[in-house]
């Protein structure tokens, strides 16, 4: 018989323990995330460097007043909406139609090449990916090439602010599908054979077992892949757009991520640009606790 | 005890007594009798390999030379790639407010940004008692203008920036050769120009690649404005010559301020070039193409507009691919005959000092540019470094530098004097090395008549001085030569409150609606959408702040 | 009947295996395309000429690029980057990850300490503030600094995270019956078993700190402390005109534009990347099914 005494030692010991592991991670964060967060309180005051984060004038939301009044913000947060958005659809839809092919192939060699060299583009770098693809969708790249085999006029794709919107969310798009793939792949594993073998016998097609076996069994992934993305639906995409972008195309893909980046470190509105940053945040933290909410509720899910 | 104290009393002594002796020039040239350090931050080309073997940024040729002739030792404590690198490098120390003792930023917005958190150094006194005649004489040719930018509340918180006057006047590039060949006239006018590049375009003399005019280049701006010029690309001249001078506070018949962008001449303006861009006249990569400079290094283009200097030093590359292509500078007037055209503010760099430094800090400051005025021509033939590696390094040179040594030189090549009587003229800091050159790098010059790239030396041996006496002699020549019928200045060159606050935003709407209407993104009615949106979006509080500050000025 | 779906089945299977490969093709052309413009001469790059195969082959930019100090010690700094920060990090995220995936009954700060990490994923104070941080630690110019200033990589605690929350309770109950402290389960019997997700985890983290260029820029007082990355950005991003350069400054710029260089020197880049990452692929399938999706 342990005595009450040596229980509650014990248990104590675990408990620190558990501190003591969260102990770097912790520290990492106090030193690295928190400490910086006392500059959110810029977004309140008029900034002056001299006088510091705790010595400048504080003047309430005038800065948020200021930042919904402007006609370029309120731009920059509906393109923000749109990139994320589609990307978030698309993220999804795609990487699951080529989950769904590459599931067809029955080449175990050519599935296993082409698996490997789609997940190719997720490791490389934007600043490496930007100057490739303007290149390559510039006047005289391969893009135009083609066009001109199929007798159609060279394009200036790059200055088109219409054009250079689709490209921004598909290019994100075609660099990450592989990678996405792979929970769809994963999950396509985990079907139960012998429920093809049974609608085979029934007579159904491939066509049919898709519609009504595999996808009803990714069901639960999709929805839950979706709600986790909600989070992300102002997150659209800092490093690919900062090194993709020109002036020409700013009224369609400047996102709230580069406005800040330039109001603040070019235009040194240090103020505005913070107020900008917070926003973006508290619209992230509501949504996240809402999918959180929404995952936990409808698929007894807990993100985290 | 004791005698150390007074020991240090009578050397302190001693040494203020010194320095009521000695005089202003030679305060303005001293050595100081122990090291002064000097903190700085630099802009630097990640590509240039002219520094020597093992030197680096603070320890080269020009750092060596101010610590051994001045006792100056620089201390570079951060350096970045120049444009958007360093600029955010500037910002971040602007906003942590741990600007370097002195460094030289390119733009308006942070000198006020840093003037108006009282981070900066009053150099009033300082740059008055340290600063060498010669400087202050380049300062006077301003007439007051240079004091009047770097002064912020009633001090002189930089040290102005002066630049050649030439820089901010924006002329037509033609390459010769092309109208030659197809028998074409220099152009003179807008419709003139028109039908040039019409020709070219159907002539097509460098292929499929042709290019009649070229436009600006991604990121880059299609005309300089009050805040930024001397760059090329622009369509300033084709602008100026339909009496459109967009980015400039101008004046109407009423003593009312205007902003150029939004008159009626402006929107003219770009319905024609609109046209021509259709008309495949203009550049197709027009505000994509990731260097317009390619194309006139290939000589791939009939037409583009630049300051003096684009032709030549700018261009350097043109001369090395092409033995034949002969390009020259011409201004283009409005259809009845006049020359307009855009000038620019002295200069655009602020050398900023920390308000912390201390009084010696700031005088070694002021030294480093009156070594750099006094001697850059010495440097030059001294050493194969950049000028560019000097530290602080802030242009100053008279306004009317380059006009003065066009005369000077074709004075000296008609023989009407020699190139001794060139040498002595302080104000003019490389006009005695380029008189005495002139001859020697224009062999084929025959009096009274134009020069072309065939009457030029060009040899790998006289590759620098043919690219300075090209600039000069043909690509200032329009300015030095033509009758300017109409400067036109902006109101203002700097920015204040008002505009701070609502600049960023307009100036981004303003760049995406040109472009678009140029490249046909747009029609011109999304001009009338602009003006109206300008206006509200803080345009009009900046118009009545111009107004007011001219007003007070009247 | 069985026929006609034999023949349609074919052509479904032709026609698809035609876009995979077609889709493998569009993934492995900007790789290709790099590699041909740092085969191929200044001049043709320079014009645009370059887009199937290298035009003058040449391997000059290779030759330049031998004699560029520079840029080998960039390569070396995002080298020791990778090697440093990857297994700190890890370390750190598994010893994290653990107590997290315990229950609040287990774990008393189980979940306080879970909003403190979402929280900081989400808000930020911007970078001016991280920046004056940055300073203030020393962390300018240095390997820590490159290390550390990422902070706490969230999205692999929670993966890392949910892996551990799968994982047998049996097997650590057996191990804890057997006398081993909470340490000694975590290290000797759970981390040995969770080779897939480690493997997934350090490759994400390898590729983060290989790829980040933004803050090695912020924290970098001169080029000679750029990591890989930043050094690409300054050589291959354009230096836009009008933003007021001195005249010397532009005409230098006019003159400097390699654009074989710079491609021969992004193909070394991506390189290292090219040769990990199909050896890990095997291990992240797992890794990511398992921690993504609790079971």
């Amino acid at each position: 018989m342990r005595s009450k005494k040596k229980d509650y030692l014990s248990r104590f010991k675990n408990q620190a323990t558990y501190y003591l592991m969260c102990a770097p991670g912790m520290l990492w964060l106090f030193f690295f995330s928190i400490v910086p967060m006392a500059g959110i309180l810029m977004a309140f005051q008029d900034y002056k460097p001299k006088k510091g984060i705790w010595g400048s004038p504080f003047i309430g939301w005038e800065n948020f007043e200021y930042l919904f009044s402007m006609k370029d913000a309120q731009n920059v947060i509906l393109n923000t909406v749109i990139i994320a958005f589609a990307k978030i659809v698309l993220n999804m839809i795609v990487p699951l139609a080529f989950a769904l092919m590459l599931n067809e192939v029955r080449r175990v060699r050519l599935k296993k090449a082409v698996q490997t060299i789609v997940y190719l583009p997720h490791f490389l770098s934007w600043v490496i990916l930007a100057s490739v693809m303007t290149n390559i969708f510039g006047y005289d790249g391969i893009v135009n090439l083609i066009r001109g085999l199929f007798g159609q006029e060279k394009a200036v794709f790059l200055s088109d602010a219409g054009f250079f919107r689709w490209f921004i969310i598909l290019t994100d798009v075609w660099k990450e599908f592989g990678y996405n793939a792979v929970i769809y792949l994963a999950a396509l594993t985990g079907i139960n054979p012998t429920l093809y073998e049974a609608s085979a016998i029934d007579g159904a097609g491939r066509w049919k077992q898709t519609v009504h076996i595999t996808l009803p069994s990714l069901s639960t992934t999709i929805v839950l892949l979706t709600v986790l993305a909600l989070g992300n639906i102002l997150n659209a995409g800092f490093d690919q757009v900062f090194n993709t972008y020109n002036p020409m195309v700013y009224s369609s893909v400047d996102i709230l991520d580069t406005w800040v980046y330039r109001i603040g470190l070019t235009k040194l509105q240090f103020s505005l640009a913070t107020a900008a940053g917070l926003f973006k945040s508290m619209v992230s933290f509501v949504l996240i606790i809402v999918s959180y909410s929404l995952a936990y509720k409808f698929a007894d899910y807990t993100i985290f | 005890m004791k005698k150390l104290l007074s020991l240090l009393l009578t050397v302190s002594l001693l040494l203020s007594l010194c320095g009521a002796a000695i005089a202003d020039e030679d305060l303005a040239f001293q050595k100081f009798d122990h090291v002064v350090e000097v903190h700085i931050g630099m802009a630097v080309e990640p590509t240039d390999v002219t520094l020597e073997e093992g030197d680096t940024v603070d320890n080269n040729y020009y750092t060596r030379y101010l610590l051994d002739n001045y006792n100056i030792k620089v201390v570079v404590d951060w350096t970045a790639a120049t444009g958007d690198d360093f600029n955010q490098k500037v910002a971040l120390t602007i906003a942590s407010d741990s600007l370097p003792d002195a460094v030289v930023v390119s733009d308006r917005t942070y000198f006020t940004a840093a003037a108006e958190d009282d981070m900066l150094y009053d150099l009033t006194e300082v740059f008055d008692r340290y600063a060498s005649d010669q400087v202050k004489a380049i300062h006077a040719t301003t007439n007051g203008k240079a004091a009047e930018l770097v002064s912020y509340g009633g001090k002189m918180l930089a040290l102005p920036n002066i630049s050649v006057a030439a820089d901010g006047v924006l002329v037509m590039m033609m390459q010769q050769n092309w109208l030659d060949e197809l028998g074409l006239a220099v152009p003179t006018t807008v419709q003139e120009l028109h039908d040039a590049a019409v020709a070219i375009r159907d002539a097509k003399p460098a292929g499929e690649r042709t290019i009649p005019i070229l436009g600006a280049q991604k990121d880059s701006r299609v005309y300089a404005d009050f805040l930024h010029s001397n760059f090329s690309f622009g369509f300033d001249a084709i602008f100026a010559a339909m009496n459109a001078y967009p980015g400039y506070f101008v004046l109407d018949g009423e003593n009312k301020v205007q902003y150029g962008t939004l008159s009626a001449e402006t929107r003219a303006a770009l319905e024609m070039l609109a046209q021509w861009y259709a008309e495949g006249l203009i550049d197709p990569e027009f505000a994509t193409r990731d260097y317009s400079q390619d194309v006139v290094n290939a000589n791939e283009c009939g037409f583009f507009c630049g300051p003096w200097w684009a032709l030549g030093y700018g261009n350097g590359d043109s001369f090395k691919n092409s033995e034949t292509v002969d390009w020259q500078a011409y201004p283009l007037f409005t259809d009845d005959g006049v020359w307009n055209a855009k000038m620019k503010t002295l200069g655009t760099s602020y050398t900023l000092v920390n308000c912390n430094v201390s009084e010696e800090v700031a005088a070694a400051i002021v030294i480093i540019n009156n070594v750099l005025v006094a001697n850059e021509a010495v440097f030059q033939n001294e050493t194969a470094e950049d000028i560019e590696w000097y530290p602080l390094r802030n242009v100053l040179a008279a306004m009317d530098e380059c006009e003065y040594t066009y005369r000077a030189e074709i004075s000296v090549l008609n023989g009407e004097t020699e190139p001794d009587a060139w040498q002595n003229e302080p104000n003019y800091k490389l006009l005695a090395a380029d008189t005495q050159v002139v001859r020697s790098i224009v062999p084929g010059y025959k009096q009274g008549e134009i020069l072309h790239r065939a009457d030029f030396l060009y040899t790998s041996d006289t590759e620098s001085n043919f690219q300075r006496q090209y600039a000069l002699l043909i690509g200032d020549r329009p300015y030095a030569t033509v009758e300017l019928n109409n400067p036109v200045y902006s109101v203002t060159y700097t920015t204040n409150e008002t505009i701070d606050r609502y600049w960023a935003n307009l100036e981004a709407l303003e760049g995406s609606v040109i472009r678009s209407i140029i490249t046909g993104k747009s029609d011109i009615s999304a001009f009338d959408a602009f003006v109206e949106q300008w206006m509200a979006e803080g345009g009009e509080k900046i118009l009545q702040s111009v107004q007011e500050e001219y007003d007070a000025a009247q | 009947m069985i026929e006609t779906q034999t023949i349609s089945r074919r052509l479904f299977l032709t026609v698809n295996t035609i876009l995979l490969v077609l889709l493998a093709f569009t993934c492995l052309y900007p790789i290709w395309y790099t590699f041909c413009l740092s085969f191929s001469d200044k001049a043709a790059t320079n014009a645009g000429w370059v887009t199937l195969y290298p035009i003058g082959f040449t391997t000059a930019a290779y030759g330049e690029i031998i004699k560029d100090t520079a840029f080998f010690n960039s390569f070396k700094i995002s080298l020791e980057r990778v090697f440093i920060g990857t297994p700190l990090t890890l370390i750190i995220v598994i010893m994290i990850a653990y107590p997290l995936s315990r229950s609040q009954r287990e774990f008393h700060g189980r979940n306080v300490t879970m909003w403190i990490v979402v929280f900081c994923m989400l808000f930020n104070g911007g970078t001016i503030p991280w920046y004056m941080c940055m300073k203030n630690y020393g962390m300018m110019d240095n390997m820590a600094g490159l290390i550390l200033s990422g902070s706490l990589p969230v999205y692999n605690v929670i993966l890392m995270m949910n892996f551990f929350r799968n994982f047998p309770k049996d097997v650590e109950e057996a191990a804890i019956m057997d006398g081993a402290g909470k340490w000694r389960t975590l290290f000797q019997i759970v981390v040995p078993c969770s080779k897939s997700v480690i493997a997934t985890i350090t490759l994400f983290v390898s590729v983060y700190y290989w790829n980040e260029y933004f803050q090695g820029l912020v924290l970098s007082n001169s080029e000679s402390h750029y990591p890989l990355q930043t050094y690409i950005r300054q050589i291959v991003v354009s230096i836009p005109m009008g933003v007021n350069l001195t005249t010397e400054q532009m005409i230098k710029m006019n003159q400097l534009s390699n654009k074989s260089l710079n491609a021969a020197k992004v193909f070394i880049t991506i390189i290292p990347m090219l040769a990990v990452y199909p050896f890990i692929q095997k291990y992240f399938v797992t890794g990511i099914m398992i921690g993504s999706v609790k079971e």
